[in-house]
């Protein structure tokens, strides 16, 4: 995670310096080109991206992000608000973990578990030179799936929980896509806020290809 | 301050005109002249280093005479902005300004802020802001069962001051160093070290300076990094202070600001600390926030 976010770091610094460096004209020339870009319009994203939880339940150690589908559906106002509805799966993995328990003996077991999300989202486009930059707040579920085996006794966490555990989850996030006619691509985040404490909250990166139709 | 008045005239003030002129935006009709038959044209949106946009978070920019500016946003972290943000700050002018986040109100934690900009010169400026809390633990009702007993026997006072300068010396460079204290102390029957408003900082003692910097990559778009370095944290008990040590206490984020339309801001930050873990269960942390200028 932290390599992640270093490394989130260094591409805005350096495309801070390479933006800022260009001469005053030719970063007209780009703003003018972005102007001409209409941001009006339907368009469809599908994401494919790797997601990692950035807490823990208890001593519990869930991965219910992992790799990471979806999709987004939205309109964009000329103005640049834009309303979404997104949908997207997490595989998740298992982690290993071991139970060092008062009375009897430590034994380990996996934790498996599984996301999905839904919901709505408010965001603005911004004209970025070529690019857009699309700022998003999504609101939504999240539905978790866990498992931990057949033989072993459940996390007291989840020892009254369903299967599946269902939150709500406020997910801001920022995306930088480049729009070429009918086609645009991109990267961007999503950092899922979970308001259930049985679902970690989490940080899904992700590459985008959509269409505007 | 005569010295000071004659030092900002020296430096030469701020020439926001020449900046405004310099990034309107390309296609924007270039201003006529004014005459007495035709209306005054339209102001083009000039960048965000201008007083009207300036961000005067963690800056040494207030808010222009007269602008008044009504912030939202969640998941903030320490002092002004934690957990939930509904601020409004006005302008007084002269470089002064009051804040206030409501939101804080709602939950028995009340605040005033004030700010003035009092170097404000080409390359270089000088802001001191100052806040007075004073949270009630029995209204602080977002608290978890277990905390809501604990802090409903405690109140807690706090004055923070910061001093802040900010430099431009370039077009697409801001640097900002703060240098800040909080006072703090706390009155009631529970032991407040492991309060929420200890958790939330609020109730710190603590005096720390704070480096950032801004790249602004176009006129409406800046990506904005600081990082808390304190110096000395303490919870102020009844007999002592109990000291809070630096990788504790630390803290850096990063985000990008846009202006989204005239008067409209919105900025989406990832912040890393300790502070997170214990507010939110997770190191690393978004917040988001809208604001509204007019």
């Amino acid at each position: 995670m932290r390599h992640l976010v270093a490394l989130a770091f260094a591409l805005a610094a350096s495309l801070g310096a390479t933006f800022a460096h260009a001469e005053p004209s030719a970063e007209r020339k780009a703003t003018a080109s972005a102007a001409q870009y209409s941001l009006q319009g339907l368009d469809v994203l599908a994401s494919a991206g790797w997601g990692a939880a950035t807490a823990t339940v208890g001593d519990l150690k869930l991965a219910p992000y992992g790799a990471s589908f979806g999709g987004d559906v939205g309109y964009t106002f000329s103005m640049g608000l834009r309303l979404s509805g997104h949908f997207d799966y997490s595989l998740g993995h298992g982690i290993v973990q071991s139970i060092d328990p008062r009375i009897g003996r430590d034994h380990e077991f996996t934790a498996d578990a599984s996301t999905l999300h839904g919901g709505f989202a408010m965001g603005w486009d911004v004209p970025l030179y070529m690019l857009l930059l699309r700022y998003t707040i999504r609101l939504g579920v999240s539905s978790m799936s866990w498992d931990f085996g057949t033989n072993t006794r459940r996390p007291v966490e989840f020892e009254t929980l369903q299967n599946p555990v269902i939150g709500l989850h406020v997910a801001p996030g920022m995306a930088v896509l480049w729009p070429y006619r009918w086609f645009e691509a991109g990267i961007g985040f999503d950092y899922l806020a979970q308001s259930n404490y049985a679902i970690p909250s989490g940080f899904i990166g992700s590459v985008l290809i959509g269409v505007r139709p | 301050m005569t010295g000071i008045a004659f030092a900002v005239t020296a430096l030469g003030a701020r020439d926001v005109s020449a900046q405004t002129a310099a990034t309107s935006a390309p296609g924007t009709p270039a201003p006529a002249t004014p005459t007495a038959a035709a209306p005054a044209p339209e102001k083009a949106p000039s960048d965000l280093q201008s007083p009207e946009q300036a961000s005067t978070r963690n800056s040494a920019y207030t808010l222009p005479a007269h602008m008044v500016s009504f912030e939202s946003g969640a998941l903030g972290i320490g002092g002004g902005d934690v957990v939930a943000l509904m601020g409004i700050s006005y302008g007084l002018g002269a470089g002064f300004q009051i804040n206030a986040n409501l939101a804080h109100f709602a939950v028995g934690m009340f605040n005033l802020g004030a700010g003035w900009h009092f170097i404000d010169t080409r390359y270089f400026d000088l802001g001191v802001k100052l806040g007075a809390w004073y949270g009630h633990g029995k209204w602080y009702w977002i608290a978890t069962p277990a905390a809501e007993k604990l802090i409903s026997k405690i109140d807690v006072i706090a004055l923070p001051i910061e001093l802040t300068a900010s430099s431009t010396p370039t077009r697409w460079l801001e640097l900002d160093l703060s240098t800040a204290y909080a006072w703090a102390s706390f009155f009631g029957s529970a032991p407040s070290e492991r309060s929420p408003f200890a958790d939330n900082e609020i109730g710190l003692r603590q005096f720390f300076l704070r480096p950032g910097a801004r790249f602004f990559l176009a006129d409406h778009t800046a990506f904005e990094i600081s990082t808390k370095l304190p110096l000395y944290s303490g919870i102020p008990l009844e007999d002592r202070t109990l000291s809070v040590p630096f990788k504790r206490a630390w803290a850096i984020e990063g985000g990008f600001r846009s202006r989204f339309a005239r008067g409209l801001f919105g900025s989406i930050r990832l912040h890393y600390g300790s502070i997170s873990n214990v507010l939110y269960g997770a190191r690393i942390y978004p917040s988001f926030e809208i604001e509204l200028r007019r």
